[in-house]
């Protein structure tokens, strides 16, 4: 009975075992420098805008959806929002709130083009991901936008204490997205729709409502974290956010959140954040390539996918 | 069973045998008025839960399935009830208080035959949904399930938001009225689904 119960706290929380696990490796492969005080306030920073861009990226994947478009969302705000506050002169709260609603129609059009049109939710953000790269492209001409106000450092490089103030953006949004999954009928929407999305609708739920409320929270959430990225970097780049997106849909799928919808809990999301930090932090540590990063990272994501497919499969024999 | 309540019921399983088999509550409507040997309790009753079942508290234009609600989101109040725990017992509170199932000693036959049918009604509508074609999708909807895994699903659902929930909640007892209702709907429309239950059911167990 013992055995059971300790198998079954392993299994409960076997994603925050990993992390341990990992932490201890790079801590003894670093000689220690894996785990000073000064590379966990890094690893804080480099983990707060995908931490915070993956809360979307949740709700969209628990109505067994996808939003591609993530990585362009961070590049355009980025854009966006400097050019506003450095070429057009926009006060920075103003260029901020901007880029955000922007950011948020460009959920909303996704979530139009998935519910409304009917494109596959794939295809669909794949579009709006290349349509909003080249408008990046075109608004910046290809080169980095730099000069804001220094207070514009709030969001990515100021400090509160030895906390910095992006990962208590971070962990606020964390708290929020779990407030909505946990707490709400919007939560609860979003597994029923995930689990039979037929029967949410015939039981009354406004399904094409709630994606696209989904689509709109991702793009926000995105949003957020291309502001933060861009006070953290101090000028805009169009390729800031390529790729950006396999980080962030890594972390969800490996905090255990199911491809195939209705499955997943923020708590999980927030470990599979914390082990891609750490182990992006550990391989800059330990002076592994970006190409072999990618490679990993890779196939991080494989397995994750992998063993949600396999993990159904036994489930359902 | 008292002789009254027994006639009632064999009423009840003649006059309303087709009601209870309707899936659409607009056909169900128009069929219950068309209904004319029914006795004044048994007609009360009947209204009571159609209204309570499909009519929106506070958009009375909305359609909606209050009932088929439950067995939609009941299983994903069991996959999270180590982590919500408090969730859980008002959730178990609200159910049986809209199921009618706070006090089922109190209930009589007719009440309990009448309420068992409308479970039932509501495990076939929630099942007529599992043929979907996005039914059970996997991988983002991009893989579609086949007609077993279907099947295989749809009785996790069930298990989950009648017996899966009751035995989570400790509410065996009040709620076996809607678990019998969901399973045994379940079985006619999947007799193989009696396996998965109990492989369920262990596994729960352990």
């Amino acid at each position: 009975m013992k055995n059971l119960k300790g198998n079954n706290l392993i299994k409960s929380n076997a994603i925050w075992i990993v992390f341990i696990i990992e932490v201890i490796i790079f801590a003894i492969a670093s000689g220690g420098t894996f785990v000073t005080g000064s590379n966990i306030v890094n690893i804080a920073r480099q983990v707060s805008y995908y931490g915070i861009a993956s809360i979307g990226m949740t709700f969209v994947i628990l109505i067994a959806g996808i939003d591609l478009s993530i990585g362009s969302i961070i590049t355009l705000v980025n854009v966006v929002c400097a050019f506003l506050m450095v070429n057009a002169g926009m006060n920075m709260w103003v260029a901020v709130f901007a880029a955000l609603i922007m950011a948020t129609l460009i959920g909303v059009l996704n979530g139009a083009m998935v519910a409304s049109i009917g494109i596959p939710a794939l295809i669909a953000t794949f579009a709006t991901q290349t349509i909003f790269e080249g408008v990046a492209y075109l608004i910046s001409g290809g080169r980095p936008i730099a000069g804001f106000d220094s207070n514009f450092g709030l969001f990515g490089r100021w400090s509160l204490g030895p906390i910095p103030i992006c990962a208590i953006i971070m962990i606020l949004c964390f708290a929020v997205g779990s407030f909505i999954l946990n707490k709400t009928y919007f939560g609860r929407y979003f597994y029923a729709i995930g689990g039979n999305e037929e029967a949410a609708e015939l039981s009354g739920i406004r399904v094409n409502r709630v994606k696209y409320l989904i689509y709109a929270l991702s793009g926000l959430f995105a949003g957020l974290a291309g502001i933060v990225l861009l006070s953290r970097s101090g000028s805009a780049q169009s390729t800031v956010g390529k790729g950006l997106e396999f980080d962030v849909i890594t972390c969800v799928v490996l905090g255990g959140v199911s491809v195939n919808g209705g499955v997943g809990r923020m708590s999980g999301v927030v470990a599979g954040v914390l082990i891609i930090g750490s182990l992006t932090n550990g391989m800059i540590l330990m002076d592994v390539s970006e190409y072999t990063q990618m490679v990993v990272k890779g196939i991080v994501l494989a397995i994750a996918v992998g063993i949600d497919c396999l993990s159904k499969k036994r489930q359902t024999v | 069973m008292s002789a009254e309540n027994g006639a009632a019921m064999r009423s009840t399983e003649k006059t309303f045998g087709r009601y209870f088999e309707i899936l659409s509550p607009r056909d169900r409507r128009l069929y219950f008025e068309e209904l004319s040997d029914l006795d004044s309790e048994t007609e009360e009753f009947c209204r009571k839960l159609y209204r309570e079942r499909y009519q929106d508290k506070k958009d009375p234009d909305r359609r909606v399935d209050n009932w088929l609600w439950k067995a939609v989101y009941l299983p994903g109040i069991f996959r999270k009830r180590k982590l919500l725990k408090r969730a859980i017992s008002n959730e178990v509170k609200g159910t049986l208080e809209d199921l009618h199932l706070e006090n089922p000693g109190e209930l009589s036959e007719m009440e309990k035959e009448i309420l068992y049918q409308e479970y039932r009604n509501t495990a076939r509508r929630y099942l007529s949904t599992c043929n979907g074609v996005n039914y059970g999708s996997k991988l983002l909807g991009l893989k579609k399930a086949s007609d077993a895994e279907k099947r295989e699903k749809a009785c996790e659902d069930i298990w989950m938001a009648s017996r899966g929930f009751a035995l989570a909640a400790g509410e065996e007892e009040r709620m076996s009225l809607w678990c019998d209702a969901f399973l045994d709907e379940l079985i006619s429309y999947y007799p193989a689904g009696r396996r998965i239950i109990e492989e369920l059911e262990n596994r729960y167990k352990k």
